[in-house]
């Protein structure tokens, strides 16, 4: 038997079996009732009023925690993905590493073809920024770098908040200074005023933390183009940068083929006059042998 | 409900699916028709006293819930005991043909109560199971599984008795 015969059958079964009372109850004699007994008692009003005001607001209240669950996560999602701070590192590699305002790592970068091999490998999504920049000092020492008594590193800092900026430069410097056994003075650092990044780093293809001391030596000593303030260890830029002007000789010479690690420039720097009239040393960039050291000692303890 | 002409409209519009109603909740006929009666005179007695809430039929439901109710009680009966004695195939044999009384009598003693109000209201009121959860202040859901079920268990029966 179908559904549909089913529903057919008691609608003629209920049809036929109805009685027809209503000459009874309309005729009987009722009394009116002053009020509501328990059998005809109603629902009352404002219950019932409640319910309709009460009941959309619960059935929105899942979907408006969902929102703020949403807004909550994309608001996190986009505080760690924000870049609030730069920080470069220049031996010979440049590297650049964008953080977060966390100091957790969101991005690094090879600034030249020399990075590339010095951050394969390092795992640096959300890590701390201290633990990122051991793991790459430790690889530019696996990789050459730093060995020299006279290698210099470069750190170049720039945020908009220039609290900071000054914060994450004094964590970088104290971190690097600690693990590379170099001179303290030879580990360089700069703050750069976020309306002093120029744009252009991509373009010349060096890292915003030497274009700033290039800019700034070249404003001094006009007569050095950008090109041979670039291919200048970092020491020595950074020196140049910051003397005065009119202390150094603008007698450059640099070799027209040279450049990178294999053929570093020999260049012949300007005299640096230091107050007392000594002459300063010529530092360079090149790196001696590779030397293997204890993985150990870059861990993380 | 002084207006006699009100009443008999309401009369008209209501009759059957209140006796389907009733007669779903106490599953017998005769008990049914004096619920019927009771419900009216109740309706009569207090309509002065309703307060329009958009839902007549709930409250006049709720009449006829209560009166069920108390029919119970009073008889000392619970309603599983009062649908064992009804012998519905006396009752309906000379009102219905063959298979009708088949299925009616199979719908009053093999569904419960719930099943059967649902189906009665459905099928004879062609209420909305929307409305009907609302009349019976169930869950939507409830409502059509329910009306879903006891459609299935009657036909499983029906095929049983045939076969």
């Amino acid at each position: 038997m179908k559904k549909r015969q089913i529903i057919q059958s008691i609608q003629r079964n209920v049809d036929k079996l109805t009685p027809d009372v209503y000459q009874y109850v309309a005729n009987a004699p009722v009394q009116k009732l002053p009020f509501h007994d328990a059998i005809t008692a109603q629902p009352k009003q404002d219950q019932t009023d409640s319910k309709r005001k009460i009941s959309p607001v619960l059935r929105l209240a899942p979907v408006f925690a969902l929102l703020a669950l949403v807004l909550f996560s994309f608001t996190m999602w986009k505080q760690l993905m924000t870049v609030t701070g730069v920080v470069g590192l220049d031996v010979n590699p440049s590297i650049q590493i964008d953080v977060n305002r966390f100091d957790r790592v969101i991005d690094v970068k090879p600034l030249n073809n020399d990075a590339i091999p010095i951050i394969h490998g390092i795992a640096y999504k959300q890590v701390k920024l201290e633990y990122v920049v051991r793991s790459l000092v430790g690889s530019m020492y696996y990789h050459g770098y730093l060995q020299d008594p006279e290698s210099a590193i470069l750190i170049s800092v720039e945020s908009r908040d220039a609290k900071k900026a000054a914060f994450l430069e004094k964590q970088v410097s104290i971190e690097i200074s600690e693990l590379v056994s170099l001179d303290v003075s030879q580990v360089y650092s700069q703050i750069i005023p976020i309306e002093q990044i120029d744009k252009r780093s991509e373009e010349y293809g060096v890292s915003f933390g030497v274009l700033n001391l290039a800019r700034m030596a070249h404003e001094k000593y006009p007569e050095y183009s950008m090109e041979e303030l670039f291919s200048l260890p970092v020491s020595v830029l950074y020196e140049i940068a910051h003397s005065e002007p009119g202390t150094y000789k603008p007698d450059l010479d640099t070799p027209e083929d040279c450049g990178g690690i294999d053929n570093p420039c020999k260049i012949n720097l300007p005299l640096i006059m230091s107050p007392d009239g000594m002459e300063m040393p010529q530092a360079t960039t090149t790196p001696t042998s590779p030397i293997y050291y204890d993985d150990d000692e870059w861990d993380d303890d | 409900m002084d207006d006699e002409e009100a009443f008999l409209e309401l009369y008209q519009n209501i009759n059957q699916p209140l006796f389907a109603f009733i007669l779903g909740l106490v599953a017998d006929f005769h008990e049914a028709q004096d619920i019927l009666q009771e419900t009216y005179l109740k309706i009569r007695s207090a309509a002065h006293l309703y307060q329009p809430q958009g839902k007549p039929m709930a409250w006049i439901f709720t009449i006829a819930r209560n009166l069920a109710r108390m029919h119970f009680r009073q008889s000392q009966r619970v309603a599983d005991e009062s649908i064992e004695d009804v012998d519905a195939e006396a009752l309906f044999s000379s009102e219905l043909d063959q298979q009708d009384r088949i299925v009616m009598k199979n719908l009053l003693e093999k569904l419960d109560e719930d099943e059967r109000t649902i189906i009665l209201l459905h099928a004879v009121s062609g209420y909305k199971h929307r409305e009907i959860s609302q009349y019976l202040e169930k869950p939507l859901s409830t409502v059509l599984s329910r009306y879903n079920r006891g459609i299935k268990k009657l036909r499983k029966i029906l095929e049983q008795a045939a076969a």
